[in-house]
């Protein structure tokens, strides 16, 4: 099939021109280690493939220069019919730099250009228009006005490129003159010429910003934003999750009476619905916590934030683009150290990526639930006015964060770096504030709970089989008898020093290739079925079994900081290239997360 | 003065960039837009030492520090 490129500068609108061609349906390939996404979809008989946007042709970083390899290898292909050159008419300048350099390469490669001229209702509400026939005439290829937003000009711009696209031989660029810096020079004269006035564009960001990065309001703003997402991910996702649970409960009752009862009824209803499923259930909060995240993204208030962020964080080795993941880490590493693609420096993503897996992410959440439940008593108040419960529960997540922070410090120094690389310094786009678009948030959304899927899925099957079989054999024992319970008998001694019986050492050790299975675990070994429903229950057998303040306190915060997630290491080594470091990271923070378990069990 | 120095609401034109800064940084500090010569106006600086927002060539950037305080210009009333 012939194929339509798209390429542009980031925050030109390509991600929504692209859903406005080519409709509903699309593939996304992303590369392993890199932010580099290519899109594919259909527009009438061509394949229309959305690049990865880029400020220009020579990469900065090393997911620049992938994306760029990308770019330079589609305009190469002999199936490349035509190539679309998005230009954001309110940055005409900028656009045009990595415009004109594409537009050099496709006709290095006889390949036609069309340039978009994307955000024109933007132009035009200002009073001002762009002449496309003059620029054209300039740029030696077709130029259309359109707005992919209020769809303005987009029918005409359709027809033009799909007549472009099917008699390429007609539209090759006519001339075109540019070397590096005559590329600069040029896109600053055909800016002046063709541009508008650009002060009455920046004026209106300039105002909120002014308010937006202000140290007072700019912070409280921040705060009332993160207590927002931190909200909604719990109370928006909660029902979702619900939801999810239930269904997996409920095709688990169907499915068992389809079965006779026996190993393979078992194997189903425990490792089966009970493992794999109990991990589905942090799919409609990943959702969520991608829908904020790309509202805010859109909105262009990220990129804000990540900018008052830099200086804080800087002090420990990291960068103001390290806020994102941190944040995303809170509902799940996986997207998290994905995200961390964006930093600049090589060292200081490699710190965010480590350091990552201490942020509470939500897996850890029914333990915590649980052991507050046993430790905090339910109507007791902080100061008089803060549920207690509720402090303890945002003093664990501090907790994780200013772990990661004291790490990030630690490896910061430790690290060693490699000169050349580090140096990467921080340059960050303010774009105007727009409006987010819902099309092209909602094939995010749909698209961040597949690859969670697709990511996590393997290895969490084949730890809850695993760990299933251990408990389950040899036949027709109880838990303690099992081959699990007899390893936890056997390690009972590494656990006394927090305190802890046999049981929490099988619970732990059940939960060190995924945490979620901590709480299941520990109720079959008190003797209950349905503990992850009824926590209370649980949480008031615990107490009556006398776990102590210390040992309780010191178990909680071993969940903090204990890397207990195999898909987050296995995450870990796909971006890293080291399954070393992955590992290494596993144990060190095992072994951190034991001997702060067992300070705190001696000293209280 | 550097960059760096400017403070807000100044208007200032490049006079040079620091001759160490690798290569790659050099030709994205030029596709930006900031060449010897070109304008630039201070949009704010962050409390604390935080990145200085500017404004060229039509769009909005943040730098850090490191890297403003290597760029010299003069004042342009």
């Amino acid at each position: 099939m012939q194929r339509i490129l798209m390429v542009g500068k980031p925050n030109s609108g390509k991600s929504l021109l692209f859903n406005q061609l080519t409709g509903l349906r699309q593939k996304v390939a992303n590369y392993p280690g890199v932010t580099v996404e290519v899109k594919r979809g259909r527009c009438e008989e061509f394949e229309v493939v959305d690049l990865p946007g880029t400020y220009s042709l020579s990469g900065l970083t090393r997911d620049e220069e992938i994306a760029v390899a990308e770019i330079k290898r589609a305009v190469e292909s002999e199936d490349t019919a035509l190539v679309l050159c998005l230009l954001d008419a309110t940055r005409l300048e900028r656009s045009l730099v990595v415009g004109l350099q594409v537009q050099k390469l496709a006709r290095e490669h006889n390949k036609s250009v069309l340039f978009a001229l994307n955000f024109i209702d933007e132009v035009r509400r200002f009073g001002e228009d762009i002449d496309t026939w003059a620029l054209s005439e300039e740029l030696g290829s077709p130029v259309v006005a359109l707005s992919a937003r209020t769809l303005d000009g987009l029918h005409e711009f359709k027809q033009t490129m799909l007549e472009m696209a099917r008699a390429p031989q007609l539209h090759r660029v006519s001339h075109s003159d540019s070397s590096a810096e005559s590329t600069v020079r040029r896109s600053r004269e055909l800016a002046s010429k063709f541009g508008i006035q650009l002060d009455v564009v920046l004026k209106n960001q300039n105002s909120v910003d002014r308010f937006l990065l202000n140290s007072w309001s700019g912070s409280l703003v921040f705060l009332a934003v993160m207590f927002v997402l931190f909200q909604s991910i719990f109370t928006l996702a909660a029902p979702l999750m619900d939801g999810v649970e239930a269904l997996i409960g409920d095709t688990a009752v169907g499915f068992a009476a389809l079965l006779p009862e026996g190993v393979v009824a078992d194997f189903f209803n425990d490792a089966i619905f009970g493992g794999v499923g109990s991990f589905l259930v942090f799919v409609p909060q990943i959702m969520v916590l991608t829908l904020i995240i790309g509202l805010l993204e859109d909105s262009g208030y990220l990129a804000r934030a990540a900018l008052m962020c830099h200086r804080p964080l800087s002090f420990v080795g990291l960068s103001g683009r390290s806020f994102i993941p941190y944040l995303s880490g809170h509902a799940c590493a996986i997207p998290a150290i994905m995200a961390a693609r964006t930093i600049e420096s090589p060292h200081k993503r490699l710190i965010t990526m480590m350091t990552i897996p201490l942020m509470s992410c939500s897996a850890r959440l029914p333990v915590y639930a649980l052991l507050i439940a046993v430790l905090v008593p339910a109507n007791a108040t902080f100061l008089g006015m803060f549920n207690l419960q509720g402090a303890a529960f945002f003093g664990l997540y501090l907790f994780g964060i200013v772990m990661a922070l004291i790490v990030s410090q630690v490896l910061n120094r430790l690290l060693p770096r490699d000169l050349e690389q580090s140096d990467m310094p921080f340059i960050l786009e303010l774009p105007t504030y727009r409006m987010p678009h819902w099309k092209p948030l909602m094939h995010r959304v749909a698209n961040s709970g597949w690859m969670f899927i697709k990511r996590a899925a393997p290895i969490i099957f084949v730890v809850s089989v695993g760990i299933w079989v251990l408990g389950y054999f040899p036949l027709n024992s109880s838990l303690e008898n099992s081959w699990l319970g007899a390893v936890g008998h056997y390690i009972e001694p590494v656990f006394a020093p927090l305190g802890l019986d046999w049981r929490y050492g099988v619970a732990i050790l059940m939960s060190f290739l995924a945490r979620e299975v901590f709480v299941g675990a520990l109720g079959t070994l008190f003797g209950m079925d349905d503990a992850e429903d009824n926590v209370a229950g649980l949480a008031e057998k615990v107490q009556a079994d006398g776990l102590t303040l210390g040992a309780g306190l010191g178990l909680v915060l071993f969940y903090v900081v204990a890397l207990q997630c195999v898909a987050t290491v296995a995450m870990i080594r796909g971006e890293t290239g080291s399954s070393k470091l992955a590992w290494g990271l596993y144990v060190a923070y095992g072994v951190m997360a034991y001997a702060i378990a067992v300070l705190v069990n001696v000293l209280i | 003065m550097t960059l760096w120095e400017l403070s807000s609401k100044q208007q200032a034109r490049v006079t040079s960039i620091h001759q160490n800064l690798c290569d790659n940084v050099m030709l994205r500090l030029s596709e930006m837009g900031i060449d010897v010569g070109s304008a630039i106006q201070c949009v704010r600086k962050g409390p604390l030492g935080g990145p200085i927002v500017m404004q060229l060539g039509g769009s909005v950037f943040a730098i850090e520090q490191d890297l403003a305080s290597k760029i010299q210009i003069e004042v342009q009333p």
